[in-house]
């Protein structure tokens, strides 16, 4: 029997139009024919169900045992309980210092990027001409900023005879190894993370055009002045964006490796300055063959961004505004 | 008699067969399988830099073309993510066959099932140790008396200097000195120097995070640097070491800490002895030929030489030595055996693969291809500088039995420890302190178990 779709087009059945018409099969039940599908769907599923068993799943679960043996890598792994975690805790100071370097990182670096991101992204967005040249200039420095070769370069550029110590000189300042000192190590590492601020910038970009327009002109005739509009309607519209992001870049941050790496030549210097929790946990698995002791401080990493990350969705409630609420 | 002659017509060509079997048999398997035509792909990794390299790889082309089954793929690092790797590799039972292993690390890996013991294939003569003094043989054996690697070069440790500053603080009225001069001559002669040099260089780079240095100054102190695992030089010797160089360091003789931790991992092409800052610094002399490369372009008509470290007040030397060689991955399959072996030989013994080597990685092992180096026009005078300076100080040396991540450890926490002393953040006593309990806890944790 034919139909009407929503053009008011008529639809012929398949015996009308002659085309074979499918039977389904007597002796199949709709628990088989479901059957059937889910086979096809775990079929489907299969290539990344097999990812994320022997990719992720397995070797964390295997982590998860490491932490609790005393695994030097070369050989075999002995049960040896807590003794990894008691010892992280009460017997290893560069513990505490990566620890406490990390939130000094994390701490500056988060706000810090969100604030340059969100910033240029709002500049970006008055129309400027050539947005687009200007909006992939910003973007690249997030594509290779964690890279070893911008790691290498920045150390050059902050290096004593580096390119920062010779505009310094025209001003008549004495520059000094930037990277070098414990005092300016962990400000310059933080530098080169807060100019990868791209990425973010671009995803403000897109919350700041989705901003109806009418919004700012309906408050222009109030009298508000640029600050109160961004103050009063792009800031609350972009909650759910700048939570998105703060979620990323911390989750980001706590892992941070690369560049302390390459700047300390994977040595945490000088002083433990830029010792990273990932560079410090790195030092314990692949130059101290650890294994063990490495593994129990992935799973404290892991615990610590999993809370961090649920005090984000806690707070989120007071800050973030979907607008839907 | 025909039936003789049938007979000894039918019996000889089988004797002669079976002799031939026999003698086939008994010749040892490597040479065997070299005369035969060696097949398969070997691994062989290797650290260094370009010079480096381009040498191995010559060689590699060589030993290629004298075997043409046999393909050599290789693997090349820098010193220290080398053995990043390695360890990786390792663990996964993926080491190549052919591993270059160094004396000072050789505790880490030196077990069986990481390297090939190589004791039974010396004896059957698959690998040829003709000519490798038994001291230095001595020292590639394990903590469970196998033999682990078969050494090429012998390394050592030494100052290398500019000597036309040298030339000009003589000429201003410095005395030279000559080896062997105490530590105390040593710190008073860079004192007489610094004044004469040009402005913004320094007499000498701060040496005080510097294992290669901190070895001698312990050894030559009359104490030893390790007790197998634990650390045996004594607080008071590190206290004296961090004081030695906080004082030529605040008398402006060495680098600030800055410019000091910076020095340390500086390229050639970037460091202050080839570019006319400064006056001496640590680096191994098989880089002599490298440095003075790089020197020539960047500093024109400065010369690079090298001398021996200090002795203690008493004469003691201090000087380590060490041997760097080729060990054999133990996940070496046996059809790969005899072409690893072959390559190893070939590496070692064969006159013109030492010949174009040039005692890159160490002075070659068999003295009489160090002669043979030394004595030859082709050798760059640095190389013969190198084999010099070695015949100076091989009969006094004393060699670090270095344990598991021993060297390592000291890089990391002598490194750690004076940079804390020279950025004022601890005192030379609790440097001294730090250094000793850290270096010994991480001993305890690489002790194997």
């Amino acid at each position: 029997m034919s139909t009407v779709d929503a053009s008011n087009n008529t639809v012929l059945t398949a015996a009308e139009a002659g085309r074979p018409v499918r039977v389904i099969p007597t002796n199949r039940t709709g628990s088989a024919f479901k059957k059937a599908e889910n086979r096809a769907a775990y079929l489907f599923l299969l290539p990344w169900l097999a990812g994320i068993v022997l990719i992720t799943a397995l070797p964390m679960l295997a982590s998860l045992y490491l932490s609790f043996t005393n695994y030097a890598v070369i050989g075999f792994p002995t049960w040896i309980g807590l003794d990894n975690y008691v010892r992280l805790f009460t017997s290893d100071r560069r513990f505490i210092t990566s620890i406490w370097v990390t939130l000094k990182y994390v701490g500056f670096s988060v706000p810090l990027v969100l604030l340059f991101s969100l910033t240029i992204a709002a500049v970006l967005n008055r129309g400027l001409r050539g947005l687009a040249i200007y909006r992939s200039l910003f973007y690249v420095p997030s594509l290779i900023g964690a890279s070893v070769g911008i790691g290498l370069l920045w150390k050059e550029v902050f290096g004593e005879r580096g390119v920062v110590n010779d505009i310094l000189g025209w001003f008549g300042i004495a520059g000094r190894g930037w990277i070098n000192n414990p005092t300016f190590a962990l400000p310059s590492v933080i530098t080169l993370n807060v100019w990868t601020f791209g990425a973010s910038m671009v995803i403000f970009l897109a919350a700041l055009r989705q901003i109806p327009e009418s919004y700012y002109e309906a408050a222009s005739i109030d009298g508000a002045n640029a600050w109160q509009r961004f103050r009063r309607i792009t800031l609350p519209l972009i909650t759910p964006v700048i939570f998105f992001n703060t979620v990323l870049l911390l989750i980001n941050s706590f892992q941070s490796f690369t560049q302390a790496f390459v700047v300390s030549n994977g040595r945490g210097g000088p002083v433990d300055a830029t010792l990273l929790y990932s560079l410090y946990l790195y030092q314990q698995a692949f130059q101290q063959l650890q294994m063990g002791y490495a593994s129990a401080m992935a799973w404290i990493l892991l615990i610590a961004i999993g809370l961090a990350t649920a005090l984000m969705f806690w707070s989120s409630r007071y800050w973030v505004f979907y607008g839907d609420r | 008699m025909q039936s003789t002659r049938v007979l000894k017509r039918g019996v000889r060509p089988l004797l002669a067969a079976s002799i031939l079997a026999l003698t086939l048999a008994a010749v040892p398997v490597g040479v065997n399988a070299q005369s035969e035509g060696l097949q398969g792909e070997i691994r062989f990794s290797w650290w260094g830099g370009q010079v480096r390299n381009e040498k191995t790889d010559k060689i590699i082309q060589l030993f290629e073309e004298k075997n043409p089954g046999v393909s050599v793929v290789r693997e090349n690092a820098d010193f220290a993510p080398y053995w990043e790797r390695l360890t990786i590799q390792s663990t996964g039972n993926n080491q190549p066959c052919a591993i270059t292993m160094q004396s000072r690390w050789m505790a880490t890996y030196a077990r069986p099932d990481i390297l090939m013991p190589l004791d039974d294939l010396v004896a059957n003569g698959t690998l040829d140790i003709t000519g490798i003094p038994e001291s230095v043989m001595n020292a590639a054996r394990g903590a469970d008396g196998n033999l682990y690697m078969i050494p090429h070069g012998v390394f050592y440790f030494a100052l290398m200097y500019n000597e036309q500053m040298l030339e000009n603080a003589v000429a201003a009225g410095v005395e030279p000195i000559e080896w062997p001069y105490t530590w105390t001559e040593y710190a008073d002669h860079l004192r007489a120097i610094q004044p004469t040099l040009p402005e913004g260089a320094v007499a000498t780079h701060n040496m005080g995070r510097e294992p290669d240095a901190f070895v001698p100054w312990v050894q030559s102190h009359g104490e030893k640097v390790f007790d197998g695992s634990k650390v045996a030089f004594s607080r008071d010797v590190a206290i004296k070491w961090f004081n030695y160089w906080e004082a030529l360091r605040n008398e402006g003789v060495t680098e600030s800490p800055e410019g000091m931790i910076s020095e340390n991992s500086a390229l050639v092409e970037e460091s202050n002895l080839a570019n006319g800052r400064g006056y001496t610094t640590n680096r191994p002399p098989n880089q002599l030929g490298s440095v003075q490369t790089v020197t020539d372009t960047v500093n024109p008509g400065a010369t690079i030489n090298t001398r021996p470290y200090p002795v203690g007040e008493d004469g003691t030397v201090g000087m380590d030595l060490g041997s760097n060689g080729i060990a054999i991955g133990a996940n070496c399959t046996a059809e790969q055996l005899p072409a690893t072996a072959a390559w190893i030989n070939y590496w070692t013994q064969d006159p013109e693969a030492a010949g174009i080597y040039q005692s890159d990685n160490g002075v070659v092992a068999i003295p009489e291809l160090a002669i043979a180096q030394a004595e030859s026009p082709d050798t760059q005078p640095t190389q013969v500088r190198l084999i010099e300076l070695y015949n100076e100080v091989v009969e006094t040396a004393k060699p670090v039995l270095w344990p598991a991540g021993g060297y390592q450890a000291m890089t990391d926490v002598l490194n750690r420890s004076y940079d804390a002393v020279a950025f004022g953040q601890l005192s030379v006593e609790e440097g001294a302190d730090m250094l000793i309990s850290e270096l010994q806890q991480q001993l305890d944790q690489a002790a194997p178990r």
